[in-house]
């Protein structure tokens, strides 16, 4: 640092140097490090600093300083709350130039391990829309006072910082976009592999079973054949009908229609439904109902869209002769429906990836669960519910749907 | 003939296993990687019909293995996805051939018939020359 300041015609050409690599720094970080130390440059200060406020325009989020060892700035503390003398220069947003900062009536003191500082020169940073915080200069070499040529060369750097700041804030806004566009662009991606995924091997079953009725091979095997071929349309049908839905979700088109709705009925309504196909594999349908059940405020048709799914899940994995049971109880503020097979069950591991969409990258394949489960889940969490599966140690699947009770008013 | 079929959806295994039981086979069907991965170990197959997407292990796993371990039984991997992509790792992983889905039974038929032609893999993972030894799975090359 030199002995005595420099003529301020260099120090003017110093500053629109500085300005120049300031209006370069994308970084907010660096912008404030080249500004505490341009300030302290400038003024000829041993110490600089430079506080942000942060969005509630009352707090400080970022406080930067030139001329504290880091060793004695991590000694040093949390930020400034903004009090004393250092708030007053926010408040008031002014240029506040004191030859001893110790004897200002706001000053307060200094925390721990302060150095101590004497001769303040502090400049508010104001943006476009106000404040944006401000800019220290503390203990002038030699012992001396800040002059009116350090006070106009602060305010000079101020008005640039202000610049810098919002430049810097803005490049890092966009680059947050552009980060948020690409993951969308990723999720497409994802989403339209899982499209080609499941269609393909809907789509297969259908074709080969269409295929084998058309070779006629063997005329005992056409009636299994014919109805392979019906039930895989259907299930792509079912497929394509889900990832509408979906996709509904995910737009947020889908708007639930809440009206009072019995559980019971619901529950007897998918069952009836799902009747035909438990029939054909000899499986046999139980509905428990426990007693004096509130009736929910949901939306019916998507709870009877989850049921049927669980339901049919269930018919599939359940080996034939065997039972299919849907329980409907009361668990505090939840009406829970639960239902249950008496099939391999889902292994432990599989509990949360069934619930996933997507198809990933080797060796995490999601295979053969369909787009039902996912799309059951998301549809209970519309509702203000959840859905879940739980595994059991005799084997089985298990899956609970739960609703929140909000009892009608009366 | 023997075939083994690997398919975790009962409905594609299904036709499958009944179009190739019409022409005489002898199937087996695994649903997932590591059932697969059993039942090459203790049967001999002609030909192993392997889909990508499985549970417990996927598809490249399962041929990576098999070749691995020396075995030469034709692989025809059957995919569902980006064709191209699971094509070309289905090939380095020891498939002889591929289909993507939906296909026609009788293609597939013909695919099985050339690949049990063809009588195993002529796929080499260890060449040697002289003094010279390459593992083209481990990466890896020796001089004497």
């Amino acid at each position: 640092m030199p002995n005595s300041p420099l003529p301020v015609h260099d120090r003017l050409e110093r500053l629109v140097a500085g300005s120049t690599e300031l209006a370069l720094e994308l970084s907010l970080g660096g912008v404030l490090r080249r500004v505490a130390d341009l300030a302290a440059e400038l003024t000829g200060a041993k110490y600089a600093a430079i506080g942000l406020l942060g969005p509630d325009g009352r707090t400080l989020e970022s406080f930067v300083t030139h001329g504290i060892p880091e060793s004695e700035r991590a000694r040093m503390g949390n930020l400034p709350k903004g009090h004393g003398v250092l708030g007053s220069v926010i408040r008031d947003g002014k240029v506040l130039r004191l030859p001893d900062l110790t004897k200002h009536p706001d000053s307060f003191g200094f925390p721990p391990h302060h150095p101590p500082m004497h001769s303040f020169l502090g400049v508010p940073v104001v943006g476009r829309r106000g404040v944006l915080g401000d800019l220290y200069v503390t203990e002038k070499e030699g012992g001396r006072h800040f002059t009116d040529e350090d006070e106009h060369l602060a305010v000079l750097l101020a008005a640039r910082t202000a610049a810098a700041v919002e430049n810097a804030r803005l490049h890092e806004e966009s680059a947050r976009l552009l980060e948020e566009v690409q993951q969308l662009q990723r999720s497409r991606e994802r989403f339209f592999a899982m499209v080609n995924h499941e269609l393909r091997n809907a789509l297969a079953a259908t074709y080969g079973w269409a295929e084998m009725l058309v070779r006629k091979k063997d005329p005992t095997t056409i009636p299994r054949a014919a109805l392979e071929v019906l039930d895989s349309a259907e299930g792509a049908v079912a497929l394509i009908n889900d990832l509408l839905d979906l996709s509904r979700l995910d737009e947020d088109r889908l708007k639930p229609v809440f009206q009072q709705v019995s559980g019971e009925l619901v529950a007897r309504q998918a069952l009836s439904r799902v009747t035909p196909a438990a029939n054909a594999k000899a499986v046999s349908l139980r509905l428990q109902v426990a007693e004096q059940l509130p009736t929910c405020l949901t939306d019916a048709h998507r709870v009877e869209q989850i049921l049927l799914n669980l339901l049919n899940n269930a018919i599939r994995h359940s080996p034939p002769n065997r039972e299919v049971s849907l329980l409907i109880s009361r668990d505090k503020s939840w009406l829970v429906f639960a239902v249950q097979d008496q099939g391999p069950g889902v292994s432990a591991e599989d509990l949360v990836r069934i619930f996933d969409i997507y198809v990933t990258k080797a060796g995490e394949e999601r295979s053969g669960f369909g787009l039902g489960l996912p799309l059951s889940r998301r549809l209970a969490q519309l509702l203000g519910g959840e859905l879940f599966a739980v595994s059991h140690h005799h084997g089985g699947g298990d899956f609970v749907l739960q609703l929140p009770v909000v009892e009608p008013e009366s | 003939m023997k075939v083994l079929i690997v398919e975790d959806e009962r409905k594609v295994a299904g036709f499958i296993e009944l179009g190739l039981k019409e022409e005489g086979y002898v199937v087996d069907i695994a649903s997932d990687g590591e059932e697969a991965t059993t039942l090459a170990h203790v049967y001999e197959y002609d030909v192993i019909l392997l889909d990508v997407v499985l549970p417990k292990k996927n598809g490249f796993q399962v041929a990576t293995e098999l070749r691995r371990e020396g075995r030469k039984t034709p692989i025809l991997m059957l995919t569902s996805r980006d064709a191209l992509e699971d094509v070309v790792r289905g090939l380095d992983a020891g498939a002889d051939d591929y289909l993507a889905k939906p296909f026609r039974f009788e293609e597939l038929l013909a695919r099985i018939r050339a690949l049990s032609r063809r009588g195993g893999a002529e796929r080499m993972e260890v060449l040697k020359y002289g003094p010279l030894r390459l593992d083209r799975l481990k990466h890896e090359a020796f001089a004497g």
